[in-house]
């Protein structure tokens, strides 16, 4: 009979805690031996490459409830244990209409993530907590996240930019004892609006690179804030391109020309590509350069119709 | 080793696995399920796709611990000699949707999961729904077209 998996990768305990306090409780006891899943997708893709030893104890946290969608005052809580299958079908329900993630949302760039994330395999078990804590820089929806400065609340008592937590390849700032429970994201108020924006070679195939961009603009259609997170082939963990940012801002929104060439002149500043066998720096470096430019008038053309909306009513 | 039941095809099955056994290992060598597929094994041809509590997942990117307690539907739990075949498996048929067969019952159980939830799909969401599921005999065009006459045959039984 042949092996079922990678011979570095062999857990002999299999623990599914019920409340909050079992999971630290198992994590203190087994420390580095113990890894959390929940989707457990990610884990899988990392044990199959080898990428992973050691792990003698897998800690299955899909029995705390922590799959939900709610509403509340300025933030939007995610549990951390959500399938994005179920992000999406909660966030068009008749409850949050209207709908979350849609085009004429400020957190369109989630959806706009979930609808290329691919296969329906993968994200009928594949959670939002997962995509943050495998920590894999070719993942779509961190980067929608970070774009939109969505904030970890962290079991037992922390909370912490989710942009913070993540430090390289498969390396999250989680301390002994800690893991992920929940995603805030805050909702702003104003005309602001978001999008996120991939490139891959296959409609099933992790980003050659990707973006996501928030937007807020003023009573004159000028960028006000910008937020502009890469992944994909920049790095160990997503980027944010500041010095890009900074020199959107004040921008007149629908000025492409204006865009284009902050893009040419300080993008390069902000990221350094890399090379492997799908794409070269180079390319990617271009292909950064586009899909920023795209993302940028993208959001802004969304904040500009909530402005229109806004004023009509 | 550790003893487990799982709920698979309609039947409880009892029986010893490792913490680090896939669901698809499981379902092929513990319970000689072979009818779904190892295929990649890395998430990616969706030959080894299963129905899991109404949903398409790829067994083998599952442990078999995950699925404790969920309702499990390999290819061989949609037909039986009472009923016959499952109408997304005679729409393959009549359709012509199969050449070397290899990826047929993953292309099968994703259209089950779809038709399941959403009985008159569009083109699209046809499409979207198999984007996990390659064949490499390039048949699609015979399988978006038996998915087509399933979903007509399930809406007109259901009506009927």
């Amino acid at each position: 009979m042949e092996s079922s998996s990678s011979s570095t990768f062999e857990p002999k305990i299999f623990l599914k805690p019920l409340n909050e306090e079992e999971v630290v409780e198992y994590l203190r006891k087994y420390g580095e031996k113990a890894r959390l899943i929940a989707g457990g997708t990610g884990i899988y893709e990392i044990a199959r490459r080898g990428l992973i030893s050691g792990v003698e104890v897998l800690i299955d946290i899909t029995g705390l409830r922590l799959s939900y969608i709610k509403k509340e005052r300025d933030l939007l809580k995610i549990g951390a244990c959500t399938t994005m299958s179920k992000m999406m079908l909660l966030s068009s329900s008749p409850s949050m209409s209207p709908s979350l993630f849609s085009e004429d949302s400020p957190l369109a760039a989630i959806g706009d993530a979930l609808s290329v994330i691919q296969p329906l395999q993968v994200k009928n078990v594949a959670t939002i907590g997962g995509a943050i804590c495998t920590a894999l820089p070719f993942f779509d929806l961190p980067v929608a996240l970070l774009s939109l400065d969505s904030i970890a609340e962290i079991s037992p008592t922390r909370r912490e930019k989710v942009e913070n937590l993540l430090t390289g390849y498969f390396n999250i700032d989680l301390k002994e004892g800690e893991f992920l429970r929940e995603i805030l994201i805050p909702l702003p108020d104003g005309y602001a609006s978001s999008s996120f924006l991939k490139f891959a070679i296959t409609g099933d195939d992790w980003a050659l690179l990707n973006c996501g961009c928030a937007i807020s603009l003023n009573e004159s259609q000028r960028i006000s804030s910008v937020s502009l997170v890469y992944g994909g082939g920049v790095g160990e963990k997503p980027r944010r391109a500041i010095k890009t940012q900074d020199a959107l801002k004040g921008l007149y929104s629908l000025d492409e020309e204006s865009i284009k060439r902050v893009f040419e002149t300080w993008l390069h500043e902000d990221l350094e590509t890399i090379s492997d066998s799908r794409a070269s720096a180079e390319y990617r470096m271009e292909l950064a350069k586009v899909l920023g430019r795209r993302a940028v008038i993208k959001s802004a053309e969304r904040a500009s119709r909530r402005m229109r909306v806004q004023k009509k009513n | 080793m550790q003893e487990i039941e799982l709920q698979i095809n309609g039947r409880k099955q009892r029986l010893f696995i490792e913490t680090r056994d896939s669901l698809n290992f499981v379902l092929r060598e513990r319970l000689g399920l072979t009818g779904t597929k190892k295929g990649c094994e890395t998430g990616g041809c969706g030959s080894c796709t299963v129905v899991v509590d109404g949903m398409a997942v790829y067994s083998c990117m599952m442990y078999a611990m995950q699925a404790l307690g969920k309702n499990i539907v390999t290819i061989e739990g949609l037909s039986n000699p009472e009923k016959g075949l499952d109408p997304v498996q005679q729409a393959f048929m009549e359709a012509g949707g199969l050449q070397c067969g290899f990826c047929t019952p993953g292309f099968i159980m994703s259209a089950k999961a779809l038709l399941n939830s959403n009985p008159d799909p569009t083109q699209d969401e046809i499409k979207n729904s198999l984007v996990g599921n390659l064949c490499r005999c390039t048949g699609y065009v015979k399988i978006f077209e038996a998915i087509r006459l399933a979903s007509q045959a399930i809406r007109s039984s259901s009506s009927s």
